[in-house]
């Protein structure tokens, strides 16, 4: 008659809330550090993509067309775009100034519209006489 | 004693208040673990993103001053003369892009476009190692 | 009497019953954490692996970028556009010493020694573990390709700025 049931279904009911509980805060906490780790490995493959996309237009002398024609992509009115492992990168030429041409290179990650990795490279141009 | 004989002596009360604070303890440390990780590791990337971004706002900037050389006007800083031009261009706090480099009206040749540490280096002489010396 | 005692008797099964796949519920999530942390960490080291191999020789080469102070060869000295072995070169009181970077069992190796002299690769200090390192140059421009421990390629590449001389 002094049975302990009752009792002890109701310590399980209060312990499994509780339970619950600590399971949903640590839980949040999973999926921020999933969602943190992935963000930065997208981004480490980014700047890797925009280094090596700004260094070969470089290498090119700041021509897009023949750097596409060198090293893939495709180039549509002075941008040069390319996929790589994990999104696209783009390369869009300003004007030359002085001497000097700049570029913006971004590396936009698949799925996203906002640039993961930007940078701004520049090159020496044709002198202005 | 009627309890003895006829229950199935079932957990105690506190067993399953003691499972589930078990329980929590763990997620609890496997959840900062993470969280911990995860940081130290974006920090490191950042540092690194950062480097390279450092070195390309350096690497513009000393393109902007090899135009103006070319161009014809000496801009402030640059040392040289006659053809022959150098300077540096800071990247950060411990490292600098110094530059060399030949400057023939439009034409140029670049003999050096190196990043250097400027950051102190303090030799550590608390060995006594041998110089070499004979006697 | 004899069904109160039985009911007591149910009860304990029930209870207990109910503790057990609690108990369950409770290691199911356990090893889940466990799991994805587990996943968490590998992803991490694998990303520091892929970016640090490449980033670190490039830093090395803006470094020694100097006219002529960067060329791909085999590890004795040889030019060879496509070798495995990178020599950074620089010139110290009127001596020459090479960097060599290059890969050799299971890791990236760099050694600084005098450009006269024979060495050997396990001579090297390691940098850090990866499956391989490749190196390619084709004008000015050199391309870096490293496969870290779990077997994923990543390439860079790198204009050599010094030694540029345009006529534009």
């Amino acid at each position: 008659m002094r049975s302990k049931a009752p009792l002890l279904l109701m310590e399980q009911l209060i312990m499994v809330l509780v339970f619950a509980l600590a399971a949903a805060v640590c839980v949040q906490a999973f999926v921020l550090s999933d969602r943190i780790s992935r963000r930065s490995a997208a981004r480490d493959q980014a700047v890797i993509a925009a280094e090596s996309m700004a260094e070969q237009w470089k290498a090119c002398g700041g021509d897009a067309a023949k750097a596409a024609a060198a090293y893939g992509g495709s180039v549509e009115q002075g941008l040069w775009t390319k996929n790589y492992d994990g999104g696209e990168v783009s390369l869009l030429g300003g004007t030359d100034e002085g001497g000097l041409r700049t570029a913006s290179v971004d590396a936009v990650a698949a799925g996203d519209t906002e640039a993961v990795y930007s940078l701004t490279v520049a090159c020496q141009a044709e002198a202005e006489s | 004693m009627r309890e003895r004989r006829g229950s199935f002596a079932p957990p105690a009360v506190g067993g399953s208040s003691l499972l589930v604070i078990f329980a929590v303890l763990c997620l609890t440390v496997f959840a900062m673990l993470s969280l911990a990780t995860v940081q130290a590791d974006r920090r490191t990337a950042d540092a690194s993103a950062q480097a390279v971004a450092d070195y390309y706002a350096a690497d513009a900037q000393a393109e902007a001053v090899l135009a103006r050389l070319r161009s014809g006007t000496v801009p402030e800083g640059v040392e040289g003369a006659g053809g022959d031009f150098s300077y540096a261009v800071p990247i950060s706090d411990t490292q600098e892009l110094q530059v060399e480099v030949r400057v023939d009206g439009a034409n140029y040749t670049v003999l050096r476009w190196q990043a250097v540490s400027t950051a102190d280096w303090q030799p550590d002489e608390t060995l006594d190692v041998w110089d070499g010396g004979g006697e | 009497m004899r069904w109160g005692r039985e009911q007591h008797h149910i009860d304990g099964v029930f209870v207990l019953l109910l503790f057990g796949v609690f108990a369950c519920c409770i290691l199911l999530v356990l090893l889940t954490g466990a799991g994805a942390y587990q996943r968490l960490t590998e992803r991490d080291a694998a990303s520091y692996e892929r970016r640090t191999a490449v980033q670190y020789v490039a830093a090395k080469v803006r470094h020694a970028d100097t006219a002529g102070g960067v060329f791909v060869g085999d590890f004795d000295g040889t030019p060879d556009s496509d070798g495995d072995t990178l020599f950074l070169s620089e010139q110290v009181d009127g001596a020459t010493y090479y960097t060599r970077i290059y890969w050799y069992d299971g890791a990236i190796r760099e050694l600084y020694t005098d450009a006269e002299g024979q060495y050997a690769p396990e001579d090297g200090d390691e940098v850090l573990s990866a499956r391989s390192l490749s190196f390619s140059q084709s004008g000015s421009l050199l391309t870096i390709g490293a496969t870290d421990d779990g077997g994923t390629r990543s390439t860079l590449a790198l204009s050599l700025r010094s030694g540029g001389e345009a006529e534009p």
